[in-house]
């Protein structure tokens, strides 16, 4: 009686002996593992696959199987080093421009840098200097204040009857943890005569109401004390600092143009 | 002293969203085919892997800052619960949203095997939205949304991304033209 023919593998030769292989490399990693008792594991050691050529058997290192597994452990290093001191990094600039009132990534530098570097002619009025550095001059003839949590838009901020044109001047935009503040100042025969608030912080609700409250009166301050020294309002710190800094650099941005304040 | 919590807050929210955005280009790369010679696809793909977990990670740390900002009027269930922050609703929704699809895409990963290849691909395609969603709120919510330095580095990172996006999308095409 004739044997039965032997069925054919579906798998070619050269995927079992890759198989093979694989069954190999495996062998002494899972030798090396033990279970909870600290035993080795017996290794079932079957037949090779039918059909396999015999390979050498290869032993891997620990050492290499664990560079396998993080191929890129250099550049994960790398990557942790990074984030860490950029984390660092950027904390001490943020510190460091919110200390000196200025900086990168805290405040902004002045909107315009006003009649500076402006040419001006002899006898030339505040309005034609402000002209020709570009900043927005208020009428002489309108009068009323519009309220600065009301203000969105600095040009339309008018200035109180004043005998001579004012110049405005905008200060710097200040970034808060509740948005930027920004304010811009109108100064009539050395007195600051309105500040208009042109960013405020207003992104929500609550930014808005904390806002209307606190910039009317701080805009009473500023005119009544003639200057940035102004006291904080209770509830809007944040938004008090930036005001007053935002003050502060448009006061400078005047003295700068050869605009003295009257105290 | 309670300023070094806004401090640490705005440097982890940028270091997490840089490393999101680095994280999610590496992956579109693997998947896409386009990892170059250089290096072999296993290294973009551990590369990838550990991002994402340094990404969740610094999220962790932007979300612990501000929790424990005295000023930051956020605290443990509006850092969580999605739409109950008093300030700023919106912004705030994105980012818990953004950091739930971090969690999402990083905690499915380690037990991926567990997952149909499916149901895995799209828990995982929705940390694309994350991403997304991560760059808005530093956009609305930002302290350092006004500066210039972060507006480029959010549209640098924009484009990145979408270069990315456009190139898996073009090889999955490719691919579905082929069969």
């Amino acid at each position: 009686m004739a044997a039965a023919p032997q069925p054919r593998s579906p798998i070619d030769d050269p995927l079992l002996a890759r198989l093979d292989r694989l069954a190999q490399r495996r062998a002494p990693v899972a030798a090396t593992r033990t279970n909870a008792r600290g035993e080795s594991p017996s290794i079932p050691s079957g037949p090779p696959f039918i059909g396999a050529k015999p390979v050498p058997r290869q032993t891997v290192a620990p050492a290499q199987r664990s560079k396998r597994r993080h191929p890129a452990k250099a550049a994960r290093i790398g990557a942790l080093a990074v984030s860490c001191v950029t984390t660092g990094g950027l904390s001490l600039l943020f510190a460091t421009s919110n200390a000196s009132g200025a900086g990168a990534s805290g405040v902004s530098q002045p909107v315009s840098t006003v009649a500076a570097a402006a040419p001006t002619a002899p006898g030339a009025t505040p309005a034609a200097v402000a002209a020709a550095a570009g900043v927005s001059v208020a009428s002489t003839a309108t009068t009323g204040t519009i309220a600065p949590a009301a203000t969105t838009a600095p040009r339309a901020t008018t200035a109180p009857v004043a005998a001579a044109a004012a110049v405005a001047f905008d200060g710097a935009i200040v970034n808060t943890r509740y948005g930027p503040v920004q304010v811009q100042i109108h100064i009539a025969n050395g007195t600051v005569t309105d500040v208009a608030v042109v960013q405020y912080p207003s992104a929500d609700r609550k930014s808005r109401r904390i806002s209307e409250i606190a910039l009317p009166i701080l805009h009473t301050e500023a005119l009544t004390a003639q200057s940035a020294r102004v006291d904080t309002v209770s509830g809007a710190t944040y938004t008090s600092d930036g005001y007053t800094r935002s003050l502060q650099s448009a006061i400078d941005a005047a003295s700068a143009a050869g605009i003295t304040l009257h105290a | 002293m309670d300023q070094i919590w806004w401090y640490l807050t705005r440097a982890t929210g940028i270091v997490a969203t840089v490393l999101a955005v680095v994280s999610l280009v590496f992956g579109l790369f693997f998947s896409a085919r386009n990892t170059g010679e250089r290096r072999s696809p296993a290294w973009w793909l551990d590369l990838h892997n550990y991002l994402g977990g340094l990404a969740l990670v610094f999220t962790g740390a932007h979300v612990l800052a501000t929790i424990l900002d005295p000023n930051s009027g956020i605290g443990v269930v509006q850092a969580l619960i999605p739409g109950t922050g008093d300030r700023a609703s919106w912004a705030l929704t994105w980012g818990v949203i953004a950091t739930y699809t971090f969690a999402i895409a990083v905690f499915t990963s380690w037990p991926k095997r567990r997952f149909s290849r499916r149901v895995w691909r799209w828990l995982h395609v929705t940390s694309v939205a994350g991403v997304a969603l991560a760059g808005l709120h530093a956009y609305q919510l930002g302290s350092d949304a006004t500066t210039v330095a972060l507006e480029v580095g959010l549209v640098a990172s924009a484009a990145f991304a979408v270069y990315a996006v456009a190139l898996r999308v073009i090889a999955a095409a490719a691919k579905a033209a082929s069969r």
